[in-house]
């Protein structure tokens, strides 16, 4: 489609425009984080402050458990995401490609169930993990979302489009299963491995709901739930919240800037997200 | 294929050879492997989704304040909250009016993004990458900016309305704006839409354009009879996935208003997290859980079933 000149302005100014709304609420985040409460709360609003307040981010870290809550979120993502590569790709695996009595049973089983949303399980899930005693550990944190049933689905679904003789090469050269699972499976799905990792690793970085329930102990708050709890307490601390926020976003950007394609055909292939 | 084919004759010889289906040593080793494969997952599938379903189909028909033992009480739940609670209506009322003004709004935007996104324009991948960027930063941060922005006093937007000598409303903080408000803020992450039908566009095959000049159809025309037609599947794949998504709304509601003020933003995600974790109320909250559940199933089944008037699959006859 060729579109004329004056079209063609037009769009490019209107696509500016928009872009300049969506990033107004980002700059004021960033500009707020770096004002005294004085110049945040003045009208009308401060865009540049005046002399930048490094010190609200040294204060969020120290003083208002940003430092530690980054610590546990980046411990709890890190083990998470891996865990779960591990865990769906080798179910992944055996359902696709291994035959074992029981299989297609457990898998329309597995299908069945996958319908059903987090918010039906999540209280037994609450109960277990509290007559367990797992309350206000990382165990509670981390352990529930390794064994993600979409992820394990995804993969599969990539795994069943590469080619069953090479499973068949493997085999004939003296490999065993592990090798095919090693060396031609995994090397071979690393889009789909990357898609998995980065919305398993959007999801655990960013969710608020089930650390809320199993942390009580500000030692092992997450981000999202050190930024709530902050929210509640120092309810006038602006600046220290935004500062709070920025770092909380940081990590996020920086992995979405330099995954970017992945990130944009992972989100276009299944569009599961929030 | 012949691999598989192989083994099925295999074992077929193997039932008839030794009269009871007996493995050969290859097919015993491919199961071994399997059972040790899927192990850890079936394990951690049982336990944290299979176990838990059954669960909530429990604790659903029981009254259960978590310290004494569940009582079973059988449906007294599902008529409690059908016939005697004003709040579940409350927090349906919401959720609905949030979901019907989210989602064909935002799937309106996001489609204009793409079809701007799918232009030759200068600096298109920067504009891309700042229109998506909402949409992955943590919405406890988003929530938290917005509660600035939308600050009476000395927020952002209504410092903006004052600049047109209007008093702009009370948005969160009143029991009228802060549905609308957290509308408008939902339309902040329109960039997994503009994603999703970005792919659909790119997805068209530009000889179908092309016919389409030929045949003398303006750019108007293009769009409704090509354009439209051809990105049907994956708009509908996005309503569905945004109605089940925005049925499931609660950090938003969490941090910012606390389900006020009013009850105006009482989502229904927020309202069983309540009778959950503040009033201890297992059993019915379990209940309203799988009311939701079912709410969001009948929802995305209607809207599949209304695709065969409106979805236009390739290569089926007679489709609309």
């Amino acid at each position: 489609m060729k579109l004329r000149r004056r079209e063609t302005v037009t769009l490019q100014l209107v696509t500016a425009l928009g872009a300049a709304a969506l990033l107004f609420p980002f700059l004021w985040m960033i500009s707020a984080s770096l004002q005294t409460l004085q110049e945040v709360e003045s009208f009308p609003p401060i865009w540049i402050p005046e002399v930048p307040q490094w010190t609200n981010y040294v204060e969020a870290v120290v003083n208002y458990n940003i430092g530690r809550a980054l610590f546990n979120s980046a411990v709890v993502t890190t083990v998470s995401v891996v865990g779960q590569l591990v865990v769906c790709s080798l179910g992944a695996y055996a359902f696709s490609r291994l035959r074992f009595p029981g299989r297609d049973a457990i898998f329309l089983l597995f299908l069945a169930t996958m319908m059903i949303p987090h918010y039906v399980t999540i209280i037994p899930l609450y109960t277990m993990v509290w007559s367990a005693g797992l309350i206000d550990t990382y165990t509670a944190l981390i352990f529930p979302g390794l064994f993600s049933p979409f992820g394990t689905f995804l993969l599969r679904q990539f795994f069943n489009q590469i080619p069953i003789s090479l499973d068949e090469a493997t085999l004939i050269d003296g490999g065993n299963h592990w090798h095919i699972y090693l060396y031609v499976i995994m090397p071979l799905s690393r889009a789909g491995l990357g898609a998995l990792g980065i919305f398993s690793f959007l999801g655990i970085w960013n969710t608020l709901f089930w650390p809320v329930l199993v942390i009580n102990s500000k030692e092992l708050f997450t981000l999202p739930l050190a930024l709530a709890m902050a929210q509640g307490q120092f309810i006038t601390l602006i600046h220290i919240q935004m500062a709070g926020s920025v770092i909380a976003c940081v990590p996020v950007i920086v992995v979405f800037l330099m995954l970017q394609k992945q990130f944009i055909s992972s989100i276009a292939l299944s569009g599961m997200k929030q | 294929m012949l691999s598989r084919q192989a083994q099925a004759g295999q074992d077929a010889d193997g039932v008839t050879a030794g009269k009871r289906p007996r493995m050969s040593g290859i097919a015993r080793k491919e199961a071994i492997a399997g059972y040790i494969a899927i192990s850890p997952w079936l394990l951690g599938f049982m336990i944290f989704q299979l176990a838990p379903i059954l669960g909530a189909f429990y604790i659903s028909s029981t009254e259960w304040r978590i310290l004494s033992a569940p009582e079973f009480i059988g449906v007294r739940n599902f008529d409690k909250l059908l016939f005697n609670d004003d709040l579940f209506w409350q927090s349906i009322k919401v959720t609905v009016i949030y979901v019907i003004f989210r989602v064909p709004i935002s799937a309106m935007l996001s489609l204009a993004l793409a079809l701007l996104m799918n232009q030759q324009l200068a600096g298109r991948r920067l504009f891309r990458t700042i229109y998506y960027l909402p949409a992955v930063i943590p919405l406890v941060a988003v929530s938290m900016m917005w509660i600035w922005i939308f600050n009476p006093e000395y927020g952002v937007l209504n410092s903006l309305i004052r600049v047109f000598g209007i008093e702009g409303p009370q948005w969160i903080h009143s029991s009228r704006w802060a549905l609308p408000a957290l509308i408008i803020m939902s339309l902040w992450q329109v960039g997994t839409g503009m994603v999703i039908f970005l792919a659909g566009l790119q997805g068209i095959p530009a000889h179908l354009y092309e016919a389409a000049t030929i045949d003398g159809a303006n750019t108007w025309q293009r769009f409704l009879k090509v354009t439209l037609p051809m990105l049907s599947p994956v708009v509908l794949f996005a309503l569905v996935m945004n109605v089940i998504g925005s049925f499931q709304i609660f950090t938003q509601a969490y941090i910012m208003t606390a389900g006020g003020p009013g009850n105006a933003t009482l989502f229904l995600v927020l309202y069983i997290y309540r009778n959950a974790f503040e009033w201890f109320h297992m059993g019915y909250a379990s209940a309203l859980a799988w009311v939701l559940f079912v709410v969001v199933l009948v929802i995305s089944l209607a809207m599949l079933r209304s695709s065969e008037h409106w979805v236009h699959y390739e290569g089926r006859v007679g489709g609309a």
